[in-house]
């Protein structure tokens, strides 16, 4: 027992770290053009060209053959950067592939060639996606299972603009038959989709935690760093406090997925809930510790608070995120 | 990152659950009094006889040697196996024996480690003061040294279980020159030694387990002294970061089992309206919120077990995870209190299982001992966040 990454996974969560600062940091959203793709192209070359598509899938099909925790380090740094582009569907994708065995789309997948949109149930027969403008295909995940779509197999019925300037909203009718598809049981794409938008959001819990705490450093009143004041440091040491628990949850939560374990599916809710919650609380914080600064358009508080709003919306609404955590068996670990 | 336990692990743990099977004591653990110290003694004999006290402690002073995380497995199984309380034993296997382990001489080990272990000694410990509670290093407890014996003269307050106790880690002012935290020493005093005198403090659950010590000319000899005169500040941090660490295992299982009975009790009870009290949308999200920041909890432990299994003391980390144990578990408590409506306006006596009111009450001191929270929050920003100190 060790939930602490290893040498290995240390060096991966530092790649993404740094591919991801070196190329999308999240100053870029202020630039992005309405109605165009917001994929930094070169990232998503470089993240192909590390595996990142396919750290989860086994050797055999082209993947690193490791597993869902060391995907969820690199999703940790996608939500602590705000990488535009659709990270999740892909790998979203790429596992549906890998459990299906289709290996012809889990190599245009995991070398990043066909960039998949995550859509989930928006009304009756529509569905939701955020990833319009860069997506070649669909995977939809509801209750009812996970399906992947060629491009010509939906068509876009209406557009919305989101809070998000990364996320390129849009409601999808299915107009043709999937490509694959997989029930619940074999492959529970909500809660692997749920690990990794949870992942992301845990980035952010961390990427506010260090935001506030340097300026805490720096902006001075009354003569004195504002983070020697205890009503700053106090809410530095919250949003500390929160990030690790959502650091860790996700970790707990991949890890019993992997293994199979009888209490996965509180995991997996959980991380859900504790990564929303303490997510839109530490960018709530953020711009607070900020103070007037944090309120503009300019400065990236703001872009924090609209990422954390629509990642604790995908799959799941905050009220299905409450019954799948009650709805959980118990479990004593085995 | 991994959840696997090694075969040796697996089966070190099964022999655990075997060994708590039929050894847990079936009667109830009294809560006060000189009762309490006899039967807690009496379940850390049973403990030391079985193989299984000081699971991490070293070999040479009565303990098992084994690593970290074979004491976590205990602590998860002790929980589970409804086990008693620590009680008065917390001080002698929490604070004071690890203290001693990383700080005391020999001798000292030799004498004061084994009693510990086997049940034959009672700790408690002597660091507040009424002019120093979170300015621990402001106390004023003074200590002159005459001749080989240092002569204490002042106050403690806070003091869980003195009355019960045969040794107190003391903190005294042997110094008043310098840093006030240069003048500190950290010293085993005999409980039973003259010129101490005890006055009891109820507590808001009811039983005295708080007390006051007064200390008038007490003499304790230097070669009680842990860690060297005027170190007793380095000494005490060694303490508290057991205390906000590995300490706390067994509680954040009881968290995890306490949520589970509480959603089954909320699906079995209704309210006057003859309405399940889970069908209450506010207590069904509390209940939500809680088991999934219960589950945060469990990761946030097993990380930082696996942080202090790579090194050889605690560190800072172990605040994070009490600052959001002690705040939940008050959370917790109160959800509690509302499940149940009017019942919990009943005065039951603490330690029954359905004294929900009396259990959100203890929960009160969660996040005050042990360094109050605003304190945990100063060690959080300042150690770990690297913001500057200040007030």
């Amino acid at each position: 027992m060790d939930l602490l990454p290893d040498d290995q996974q240390t060096a991966i969560a530092e790649a993404a770290r740094d591919l991801v600062a070196a190329h999308s940091p999240p100053s870029r959203l202020h630039t992005l053009d309405d109605d165009a793709p917001v994929t930094e192209p070169t990232l998503w070359r470089l993240a192909a060209q590390q595996g990142f598509f396919g750290l989860d899938v086994p050797e055999r099909f082209g993947g690193a053959g490791l597993s869902l925790a060391e995907q969820t380090l690199v999703f940790h740094e996608l939500g602590r950067s705000l990488a535009a582009g659709p990270f999740l569907g892909t790998v979203v994708a790429a596992r549906l592939a890998a459990v299906a065995g289709d290996e012809a789309l889990l190599a245009d997948l995991v070398d990043g060639r066909l960039p998949v949109g995550l859509a989930d149930v928006a009304t009756e027969g529509l569905y939701r996606t955020f990833d319009a403008d860069d997506a070649r295909a669909y995977v939809v995940v509801s209750r009812d299972g996970a399906a992947f779509y060629d491009a010509d197999a939906v068509e876009v019925v209406r557009r919305r603009p989101c809070v998000d300037a990364a996320s390129r909203w849009a409601e999808l009718r299915v107009t043709g038959q999937p490509r694959i598809s997989t029930p619940p049981d074999q492959f529970d794409a909500v809660g692997y989709g749920s690990i990794l938008i949870s992942a992301m959001l845990s980035g952010i819990c961390a990427a506010t935690r260090d935001q506030s705490a340097e300026y805490a450093k720096v902006r001075k009143q009354f003569d004195l760093p504002i983070g020697s004041f205890q009503a700053v440091k106090h809410r530095c040491s919250d949003n500390a406090v929160r990030a690790e628990a959502a650091a860790q949850v996700v970790t707990l939560a991949a890890l019993t997925m992997e293994d199979g374990r009888a209490d996965a599916g509180l995991m997996w809710a959980a991380a859900r809930s504790v990564t929303a919650d303490h997510a839109l609380r530490n960018c709530s914080d953020n711009i607070q510790n900020h103070g007037g600064i944090g309120y503009t358009g300019e400065h990236d508080a703001h872009l924090f608070l609209k990422r954390a709003q629509v990642l604790a919306d995908l799959l799941l609404t905050p009220a299905d995120v409450r019954d799948a955590v009650l709805d959980a068996p118990e479990a004593r670990p085995a | 990152m991994d959840l696997d336990l090694s075969p040796e692990m697996r089966a070190f743990r099964d022999e655990v659950r075997t060994w708590l099977r039929e050894n847990v004591p079936s009667e109830p653990q009294p809560h006060d009094g000189p009762e309490m110290r006899d039967f807690d003694l009496e379940w850390q004999r049973t403990q030391y006889d079985g193989g299984w006290a000081g699971i991490n402690w070293p070999v040479e002073y009565g303990g098992r040697g084994l690593s970290l995380l074979q004491q976590m497995i205990w602590y998860e199984e002790l929980a589970w196996a409804d086990a008693p309380e620590i009680g008065v034993s917390f001080v002698g296997i929490n604070h004071a024996g690890p203290t001693l382990i990383a700080r005391a001489g020999e001798e000292q080990k030799a004498f004061h480690l084994p009693k510990i272990l086997q049940g034959d000694s009672v700790w408690c410990q002597g660091f507040s003061e009424p002019g120093a509670g979170s300015d621990l290093a402001g106390l004023s407890t003074r200590a002159e040294i005459v001749g080989d014996e240092l002569v204490v003269n002042g106050q403690k307050i806070w003091t869980s279980y003195a009355e019960l106790a045969d040794y107190q880690e003391l903190l005294v002012r042997t110094s008043r020159d310098g840093r006030k935290h240069d003048g500190i020493t950290w010293v085993i005093a005999d409980m039973h030694a003259p010129g101490i005198t005890i006055r009891p403090i109820r507590t808001m659950t009811g039983p005295a387990h708080f007390c006051e010590v007064f200390y008038d000319d007490v003499h304790i000899p230097l070669s009680s002294v842990v860690g060297g005169v005027g170190n007793g500040w380095s000494v005490a941090m060694s303490t508290l970061s057991f205390e906000r660490g590995t300490g706390f295992l067994r509680d954040q299982v009881k968290l995890v089992r306490l949520i589970d009975e509480l959603t089954a009790l909320a699906r079995d009870r209704v309210d006057h309206r003859g309405r399940r009290r889970i069908d209450d949308d506010t207590i069904a999200a509390r209940l939500a919120t809680a088991r999934a920041e219960t589950s945060a909890l469990t990761a946030m432990a097993l990380a930082d077990i696996s942080r202090n299994a790579r090194r050889p003391q605690p560190g800072v980390e172990g605040s994070l995870l009490r600052v959001f144990f002690s705040e939940l578990s008050q959370r917790v408590a109160k959800l509690a209190v509302d499940i149940v409506e009017e019942d919990g306006l009943e005065a039951r006596p603490y330690g029954r299982d359905d004294a929900y009111a009396q259990e959100w009450y203890r929960t009160f001191a969660a996040t005050i001992a042990a360094g109050s929270k605003d304190i945990q929050r100063n060690i959080i920003g300042e150690r770990l966040l690297g913001l500057p100190k200040g007030r």
